[in-house]
């Protein structure tokens, strides 16, 4: 037992106020389902847990002028069944379909999620592939800050002491084709060894006019492939050209991790999972 | 009564406290824990209701299932002082004054339990699952109860169990945790840890329920 | 399925149910007690070593540590097995693995005991650490134990392989792999305890086998039998691995030093490192068949990795070379099964005993050979299925139940189903699906020894009857068959048997709960014991109701004229008559299967009085690009004997399914890497297949009612299926167990699938 004290801000403004003074020494609680285990193992250090998980100012799911607005306070749950998130961000509602199980999604947060920088963070390839923004609040103000930028590394967020994610914006589009998928050792409760996230639009030719993708757990950080992006825009998505795209996803996913063990597997892997997620696409020209 | 003196001797006795009050079971509980406890800790050791099993401690296993606000979750994961301003309802919250909850019924009906152990949580879960949608096709089934493991039934059974209870069309079906409605009174004691509870206004030892063991 | 029984047969809602819907069972870490101390073992920091010296110095000094025991404070003798006696409680001399304990804390709080747990040094000297089997039988490989590294070796010798293999027309020889499995209960080990008015040592314990734990503590503390009582407390699940003792023996050296409450609740974690593990496999398996696909030779050479210490490992190694050649007539037989230490954790018993394993290979090598031969994998095991009259490779004649064809013949339609329609149609173009079966015989009871089991039945001066039985139920609901076994014979509804049950203080022992053996022994004790009360019964009704014997009836409480029903007694008159004349109402009941030890060498012999037999067909969907795999259906036919309770029975075969289906596709226990349910996978409901189980009953005459067994039968054949139906739809063989999804996905890759 660490003997440490509990805060329950009631606004936005009182939250910052304590992380301004107390940050350091303070660990963020939305859901619990990473912090509670950390406090079980006894490696958190911190002398206080800051509860924002009934802050409204964290729990809004909005169409604003900058975007779709997914409050971090918004859990996994509330993700699945929202009409807006269905619409215009399909991929993330995906996304908490299968994540970990119902138990967890009813208290999962999407900024909890984010901000323990796991490499297999469900919620990161929908989140990059609509280009999303972090909107982080701390005492010199509020900054915006890219997902690629805001995942430093495996388990290391750029988030330092004393900010505190208030709500992701994300690029909103009612996209004819978004999907999300994940390769795990089962069918729930399971860590994603893969994940991949995905939206296109075709125009009138059936030919690729818009495409956004993203790969996720397999790296240490999530990656949007612009380099498997452009191979693909403007093409018509025959069975070849997705293999094409396969096959360069995996040298660019070999060029950051590297020839590891687990690259036997994950060679191969993501060109599959590539396929069988783009698989859909095909066709597209001839309808 | 007091402190006895065998308590927390490793430690300073002024331990960080907080005060939380919330429904358990539609009776208004207050308790005093430490931060760190757990949402299950709080309900099988402060006020020890030991329905709610621990299987893992960290979410993968589901046995510690609990009601939150009408939401099934991991009272493992769950920091026990989130409780606070909430309505809990817990395996001993489900069966009512005039016998057994339907799908209890129906549990025992399909031969749906072995070892038991898994049984509280995956009740708690269908509960919920019903409370959300009285007529949940297979796969949402499946998918309320994918997070609580079974290695002794292979789930089949519990499956059968829930289908003769859908669709459900009884509004008494739900639990609503008011606290107008009495449930059944559960034994209450304060076990090993230092944290004291009060329930209904009462003190700890006051007479208040069997197994104080002071 | 007819059933011409009022009471056996039929589904009855299970004792002790309706308070697991309540979650009112008081599971050890529930019970109540009095400022129990926290009970911690200390493990090992090495995987092999002599252990120098253990300073607790400054761990006592700790406040709320009550005390801290090292092997010195044990007053008996410190070496427990539940086949050779070679664990210590607390480590001695040295330490064999990192789940070895070496310390006990006993503690106020668990901060405290963590504390004292963090304050004990212990000065190790380095061993050789050996993790191969192969490499610990090398020799000069440093002595894990002073008698040498291989704990046994079972052999098993019919007739003339070579000569029958130079004549065969086609012959497989392949090698399988399995990996250690984790039981995974749901309940993590756990254990209570408190000292009696009267000075008793009592323990409740999460245990399989209560009269076993009660010797073993006996004996651990040099203590009389009547000084220690086990009390089987609510048990969340065992699968073997709570037929060791895990917290006992802890429990009963605390109350024996401190005599106060205590608990010992294994965390997860801790449950992990330091439980059995079902023993992993490399087995060699050559099978010869004639042109006509009849089975003529089989030779195997199988070791298996018994970790520490040795456990059930014994009992692994002769029931893997029993069961090797697969419920199969073959003539000529050379098997050879070893179980040898390493220093990992140890092995023991786990659903199966190396049948699982085992059936891999020769489910495999069966479809092997229906393919080099061209028959259908259905048929090549119709023609060689065990059946009345076969000789097995022991050389016993199975001379009843021994249905192992009927259960083909019941798989036989969904197969011819699943072939000509299932496979055919495609859900998507990366998607290919398959296939397989699986056959499995299991013999009841422990392998050629004497495994007794016994019961008692009372009967009060108001008629009431209350069973007494030491048989842990761990959820597999024989306390209500034991009931509807005693109820049948009596004519009374179960809920009307009163039922004590696991309690060494009133119980006797009925064995382990274990080996799929308690329906079939215990329900043979209990049939005796309840035989005999009967016949008291009846003597003293032909007295009153002046009717011959045979044509009297039991039903409700009563004795009545089958020919004249009015003309009745009840049981409360027959009883105290009884009592008053002198008579006994009390009645012991025993039974200790037929069997005559193995041969040394040969394996010759009466291994076991009975065999469930089954065959299991899987269909599954493999993703080419991926390598996962999903189970759709599993159609499962069991022979066993009779069923007493179909519903249990169901359970059963869908509980036995889920850990097949565990087994074939996602569970890889790796000591040292293994650590919580993080990173071990049992399946969820959305991995299980739909299971169609159908109960075949082939009586088995020396069983209660027909009965055999079901338990262990329920997984054996699941993996084995599935692994077929993989083969079947890539064309390419997996031969190591989890298919994994890189095993899959290479299989996909090297059959040509991956890049179509």
């Amino acid at each position: 037992m660490t003997e440490m004290k509990y805060y329950r801000p009631e606004t936005l403004e009182q939250a910052l106020d304590f992380l301004d003074a107390h940050g350091a020494r303070t660990e963020i609680l939305a859901g619990g389902t990473d912090v509670m285990v950390d406090v079980r193992s006894g490696v958190l250090h911190k002398e206080t847990l800051l509860d924002v998980s009934r802050l409204a100012a964290l729990k809004k799911i909005e169409m604003t002028d900058a975007g779709l607005c997914v409050g971090s306070g918004v859990t996994l749950s509330e993700i699945n069944t929202s009409p807006l998130i269905k619409k215009y961000a399909p991929a993330l509602g995906k996304c908490s379909e299968t994540f970990a199980s119902r138990q967890i999604r009813n208290i999962a947060t999407i900024g909890g999620n984010v901000a323990h920088a796991s490499p297999c963070g469900d919620t990161i390839p929908p989140l990059v592939i609509h280009e999303a923004r972090a909107v982080v609040a701390n005492q010199n103000g509020v900054k915006e800050i890219s997902m690629d930028a805001i995942a430093a590394g495996a388990y290391q967020s750029a988030l330092a002491a004393g900010d505190i994610i208030v709500k992701f914006i994300l690029k909103p589009r009612e996209a004819g084709f978004a999907d999300f998928q994940k390769i795990a050792r089962r069918r729930a409760l399971a860590i994603s060894r893969m994940t991949m996230a995905v939206m296109a639009d075709k125009d009138e030719a059936g030919k690729i006019c818009f495409v956004r993708f993203s790969l996720g757990a397999c790296t240490p950080t999530p990656h949007r492939m612009d380099a498997v992006e452009s191979f693909l825009m403007g093409q018509n998505p025959t069975h070849e050209l997705l293999r094409g795209a396969g096959t360069l996803l995996a040298e660019k996913m070999v060029e950051i991790t590297g020839r590891r063990s687990s690259i036997i597997y994950k060679e191969p892997a993501v060109q599959g999972l590539f396929m069988r997620m783009m698989y859909p696409m095909v066709g597209w020209c001839e309808k | 009564m007091g402190q006895s003196v065998n308590r927390r001797v490793t430690k300073k006795m002024d331990q960080k406290k907080v005060d939380i009050q919330f429904t358990l079971n539609a009776q208004k509980t207050s308790v005093r824990i430490p931060v760190e406890m757990t949402a299950l800790q709080v309900i099988r050791d402060v006020v020890g209701f030991k329905g709610s099993k621990e299987g893992c401690g960290i979410g993968e296993c589901g046995a510690c299932t609990i009601e939150v606000d009408g939401k099934a979750i991991n009272s493992c994961l769950m920091c026990g002082v989130q409780l606070d301003g909430r309505e809990v309802l817990t395996i001993e919250g489900l069966e009512r004054e005039e016998g057994l909850h339907p799908i209890q019924e129906t549990f025992l009906e399909h031969h749906a339990v072995q070892c038991g152990f898994c049984t509280p949580g995956i009740l708690m879960s269908t509960h919920a699952l019903l409370k959300e949608n009285p007529a949940p096709d297979d796969e949402e089934i499946r998918d309320a109860v994918s997070g609580n493991l079974c290695r002794c039934t292979g789930y089949q059974q519990i499956f059968s169990s829930i289908k003769a209870a859908t669709p459900v069309k009884d509004d008494s079906f739900f639990h609503t945790g008011d606290a107008e409605n009495t449930l059944k009174k559960s034994q209450v004691f304060a076990d090993e840890t230092s944290s004291s509870m009060v329930l209904n206004g009462t003190k700890k030892g006051e007479n208040n329920g069997e197994g104080c063991h002071d | 399925m007819k059933n011409e029984y009022k009471i056996v047969g039929k589904s009855i809602r299970r004792k002790g149910a309706l308070e697991k819907v309540k979650g009112a069972p008081v599971f050890c870490a529930d019970l109540k007690l009095d400022h129990p101390l926290c009970l911690r073992a200390v493990r090992s920091q090495r995987h092999h070593a002599l252990l120098k010296n253990i300073d607790v110095s400054k761990a006592v000094k700790i406040p709320g540590v009550v005390a801290v025991f090292t092997a010195a404070d044990i007053p008996g003798i410190n070496l427990m097995g539940i086949i050779n006696k070679d664990q210590p409680l607390l480590a001695m001399d040295k330490v064999r693995s990192m789940a070895d304990p070496v310390a006990l804390v006993a503690a106020q709080t668990p901060e405290a005991a963590a504390l004292a747990m963090s304050a004990i040094t212990v000065t190790y000297e380095d061993l050789p650490m050996i993790f191969d089997p192969e490499e610990a039988l090398a020799p000069g490989a440093a002595l894990i134990h002073k008698k040498g590294n291989l704990l046994c070796k079972r052999t098993i010798q019919k007739g003339d392989v070579d000569k029958a293999f130079k004549k065969a027309h086609v012959i497989i020889e392949k090698t399988y792999r399995t990996s250690a499995i984790e039981h995974t209960y749901l309940e993590p080990d756990a254990g209570a305890g408190y000292v009696d008015d009267d000075g008793t040592l009592v323990i409740h314990a999460s245990t399989q086998n209560p009269h076993y734990d009660h010797k073993e503590v006996v004996s651990l503390l040099g203590v009389t039998d009547e000084k220690v009582r086990i009390i089987q407390a609510a048990t969340g699940g065992g699968f073997g691995s709570k037929l060791d003792l895990n917290v006992q023996g802890f429990i009963g050296l605390a109350l024996y030093h401190l005599k106060r409450p205590v608990r010992c609740v294994f965390s997860r974690e801790e449950s992990y490192l330091a439980s059995s593990k079902r023993h992993p496999f490399v087995i060699h398996m050559k099978t010869g068949a004639d042109a006509q696909g009849r089975l003529v030779a089989i030779k195997m050479r199988a070791v298996c990795n018994t970790g520490a210490y040795g456990s059930y490992g014994i009992a692994v190694a002769s029931r893997a070379a029993v069961h090797g050649t697969g419920p199969y007539e073959i003539e000529h037989v050379d098997m050879a099964c070893s179980a040898v230490y390493t220093n990992t954790t140890f092995c023991g018993a786990m659903r199966g005993f190396g049948a699982p394993q085992i059936a891999l290979a020769h489910e495999s090598q069966m479809d092997l050979l229906a393919q080099a031969l061209g028959i259908d994998p259905l048929s090549i095991r119709l023609i060689n299925g065990l059946k009345k009259g076969s000789i097995t490779a022991t050389g016993q004649t199975l001379t009843e139940s021994a249905g192992f064809n009927a259960c083909l013949e019941a798989v036989n339609p969904y197969y011819k189903d699943a072939l000509e329609t299932w496979v055919l149609s495609e859900p998507s173009p990366f998607i290919k699906r398959g296939v397989g079966l699986g056959g499995m015989w299991y013999g009841i009871g422990n392998t050629g020894v004497q495994n007794p089991s016994t019961a008692k039945i009372e009967m009060d001066r108001t008629g009431r009857v209350t069973l007494f039985t030491g048989c842990a139920d761990i959820g597999q609901g024989s306390t209500t068959i034991l009931s509807q076994i005693a109820g049948e014979i009596l004519g009374l509804s179960p809920d009307d048997v009163e039922m004590v049950v696991g309690d060494t203080k009133y119980t006797t022992s009925a064995g382990a709960t274990s080996a799929s053996r308690q329906t079939y022994i215990s329900g043979n004790a209990v049939k005796d014991a309840t035989d005999k009360l009967v016949n008291v019964l009846l003597t003293q009704a032909v007295n009153r109701l002046k009717v011959k014997k045979s044509y009297l009836k039991l039903s409700n409480g009563t004795v009545y004229d089958g020919r004249n029903p009015d003309k009745k007694v009840t049981f409360s008159w027959l009883a105290q008559r009884i009592l008053d004349r002198g008579g006994a109402l009390s009645w012991q009941g025993y039974f200790d299967p037929e069997t005559v030890p193995l041969d040394l060498e040969t394996g010759e012999g009466v291994p076991y009085a009975t065999y469930a037999f089954a065959c299991q067909m899987a269909c599954v969907e493999v993703d080419t690009l991926t390598g996962e795999v999903l189970v759709k259906k599993i159609v499962a036919a069991h022979d066993v004997g009779k069923a007493i309770h179909p519903e249990n029975v169901i359970g059963q075969i869908c509980g036995g399914i889920a850990m097949g289906v565990g087994f074939a596709l996602m569970e890889d226990f790796v000591p040292g890497k293994t650590e919580s349910m993080k990173d071990y996978h049992i399946p969820t409901f959305k991995d299980m297949p739909e299971v169609i189980p159908i109960i075949v009953e082939d009586t088995e005459p020396s069983g209660p009612f027909g009965a055999k067994g079901v338990g262990e039968p329920a997984l054996i054949p699941t993996a084995p299926a599935i692994v077929n139906a993989i083969s079947h739809a890539l064309g390419e063989r997996i031969y190591q167990l989890p298919a994994s999804l890189e095993r899959v996905l290479e299989a996909s890759i090297t059959a040509g699938h991956f890049n179509k």
